[in-house]
């Protein structure tokens, strides 16, 4: 017996009419935006060998996966991640492009979640990296290009934090613990659980560090934030970071993007490949966050060629729902015309299709046996005009009472 | 825009909750007399009453925007969202117990545990190494090595009265629990100013009480 025949596999689902119409919506703005900006689009394959995605910095679980092996019994995933499959053209084929590189992709990432939570396995992601460029002006360009993917998908209300990967890698790098408590201590800081966060802190010796560590999670806001994290720390490092923080804040707010910015220096990404500027999108309808990304100048040297990068991905989907919660999308349109041809006429019909089609008008070709039929069906589905094809005239109608 | 949503853990928690609600000069009468009512105004803000599960389901998803939950059920659900505050209410821990006066951890065949919470018994035996077979359990876990089906439990314990009187003892504790404030991650960006405020209030409160 066939017992999974009717119904989709869990975390997963088809997409109908209007959800359909709002992804396409979602997706093609933010293609024509990434255009606009001179990225090239790329297409990467569903199906990736394990080991591209299988690395510390990615941050991507082997659970988390879906697995599948080759014809050579090799180890297979359906791509869980865009970035990372990016970072390895970018290192391979790309290698002799001249720098810098604009990519953009929209295409699915499939990541297996703990079952019955209510949240897709598959979905939908669109963004861009920018390759072979460091320094301010890249992360300046991505980070107004994010904000403005966010516009372009009419977020009413949106907010992004910024924050540096540098400023917690600098004080845990003085923290005299192993990797497996420093990875403790991120989450717990990316949770902002400050209960739990003392507690693993005052198990290590008290000192300026973990007194500022404690603080990190509570370190979000405007630009105040800065001049108190300022006075947490004196490594070079972490007094880099909070410049450059403010450097690209103040940039921001000059923009007149000062109260859409929160800086959180308890941003700590769950992929640990970030190296700089680190950021996040969240916007009212959606209780998840809708975009993400940030520099990573030592992943694509993981593949083989060290480029500097930054980027960022959008969560289409979480975009596209907002927007039909909005009520921003329609139905889509019932046909202008209905066209009928008469016994003998079935091609001379579907040829007048064509003729309208040219003039920009949605035909449907009629199925049933009589024009009466064709008629009533027109009238059901709210199709304006109807059109009889017979041997010696086309005759044109207006459907009573639509 | 909708009041600030705070989903509040029903039954154990729930009258805790209320009297630091009233503490912080909240206005609770509707949510004391609520009938089979789940969605209350109390104040300026929306309380729905739901198990300490969905309380969690309902925050992360962001149709609710502050959660009530004992540490017990974050343990167990592995999710995102902010965890902000300890009430320092709900007190008890987890705990590893077995019958009393036997001999848990030498040997080497595998040991079974009986737990309701397989998530935290799976993670605290990983953290030591040590390879178990893990049986849930829905109701009264002590009845699990009484019958012989396991050989230890993972389990709450509040006063150890139960356990005592099941002729178990705790042999290791293992992580101490308590009522937490979690937060959805994006309402805590979009609507910063009216969750500080909420979470300035509650922290006042709980000194006070």
């Amino acid at each position: 017996m066939r017992r999974y025949s009717k119904i989709t596999p869990e975390g997963t689902r088809d997409l109908l009419f209007e959800e359909c119409n709002a992804r396409r919506i979602v997706e093609s703005r933010l293609s024509a935006l990434f255009k606009s900006r001179g990225y090239n689009r790329i297409i990467t394959p569903s199906i990736e060998f394990f080991d591209v995605f299988d690395r510390d910095s990615a941050g991507i679980l082997p659970e988390m996966m879906y697995k599948l092996t080759d014809s050579q019994g090799r180890l297979m995933v359906l791509r869980p991640d865009n970035t990372l499959p990016i970072a390895r053209v970018a290192a391979t084929r790309l290698r002799d492009m001249q720098l810098p590189i604009r990519l953009y992709y929209a295409q699915k990432v499939f990541i297996q979640s703990p079952t019955l939570v209510g949240f897709n396995d598959e979905t939908a992601q669109s963004g861009i990296e920018l390759i072979g460029a460091s320094g301010i002006r890249a992360d300046l360009e991505i980070i107004t290009t994010a904000v403005d993917a966010l516009d372009k998908c009419g977020a009413k209300d949106y907010r992004i934090e910024i924050g540096h990967a540098g400023f917690f890698k600098a004080l845990s790098d003085s923290l005299n613990v192993d990797d497996e408590t420093r990875e403790e201590i991120s989450l717990l800081i990316e949770s902002k659980n400050y209960a739990a966060l003392n507690d693993v802190l005052d198990n290590l010796q008290n000192n300026e560090t973990t007194k500022a560590i404690k603080m990190l999670p509570r370190l979000f806001g405007g630009e105040e934030v800065l001049d108190e994290a300022s006075k947490l720390s004196d490594s070079k490092q972490a007094k880099d970071s909070l410049n450059y923080l403010r450097n690209v804040y103040k940039c921001l707010d000059d923009l007149g993007l000062g109260n859409k910015i929160n800086i959180d220096l308890g941003l700590v990404h769950r992929s640990n490949y970030y190296t700089g500027v680190v950021f996040r999108g969240y916007i009212e309808g959606s209780g998840v966050t809708v975009l993400s990304g940030g520099r990573y100048d030592k992943l694509i040297g993981e593949f083989g060629n060290p480029l500097p990068a930054t980027g960022f991905g959008v969560e289409v989907d979480a975009l596209a729902n907002a927007m039909l919660l909005r009520g921003e999308v329609k139905l889509p349109k019932p046909a202008d015309v209905l066209v009928f041809g008469e016994d003998g006429c079935e091609i001379k019909a579907l040829r007048y299709i064509t003729e309208l089609n040219e003039k920009g008008f949605i035909c449907e070709n009629s199925i049933f046996e009589t024009a009466q039929q064709s008629y009533e069906y027109a009238s059901r589905r709210g199709i304006k005009r109807f059109v009889l094809v017979a041997k010696d005239k086309i005759t044109e109608s207006k459907i009573q009472g639509v | 825009m909708r009041p600030i949503r705070i989903a509040l853990t029903k039954g154990r928690l729930e009258k805790n909750s209320i009297t630091l609600f009233e503490e912080m000069g909240l206005d609770c009468s509707e949510l004391k007399n609520k009938g089979r009512r789940l969605v209350l105004p109390v104040d300026k803000y929306e309380v729905v009453l739901a198990k300490a599960a969905d309380v969690i389901t309902y925050v992360e998803h962001g149709v609710c925007d502050i959660g009530i939950v004992g540490k017990d059920t974050i343990a167990e659900n592995n999710r995102s969202f902010y965890e902000v505050t300890d009430l320092g209410f709900g007190k008890c821990k987890f705990a590893l117990a077995t019958k009393s006066g036997t001999e848990f951890w030498g040997g080497y065949d595998v040991k079974c545990i009986a737990t309701k919470y397989p998530n935290v018994a799976r993670k605290f035996f990983e953290s030591k190494g040590m390879d178990v077979r893990i049986i849930k359990i829905e109701g009264s876990v002590e009845l699990a090595p009484l019958l012989k089906l396991s050989d230890a439990i993972v389990d709450i314990v509040e006063t150890g009265a139960t356990i005592k009187e099941n002729g178990l003892e705790v042999i290791e504790d293992i992580m101490p629990i308590s009522a937490r404030v979690i937060v959805n991650m994006a309402s805590m960006k979009l609507r910063k100013e009216e969750i500080e405020s909420f979470l300035t209030d509650i922290e006042k409160a709980k000194e006070a009480l």
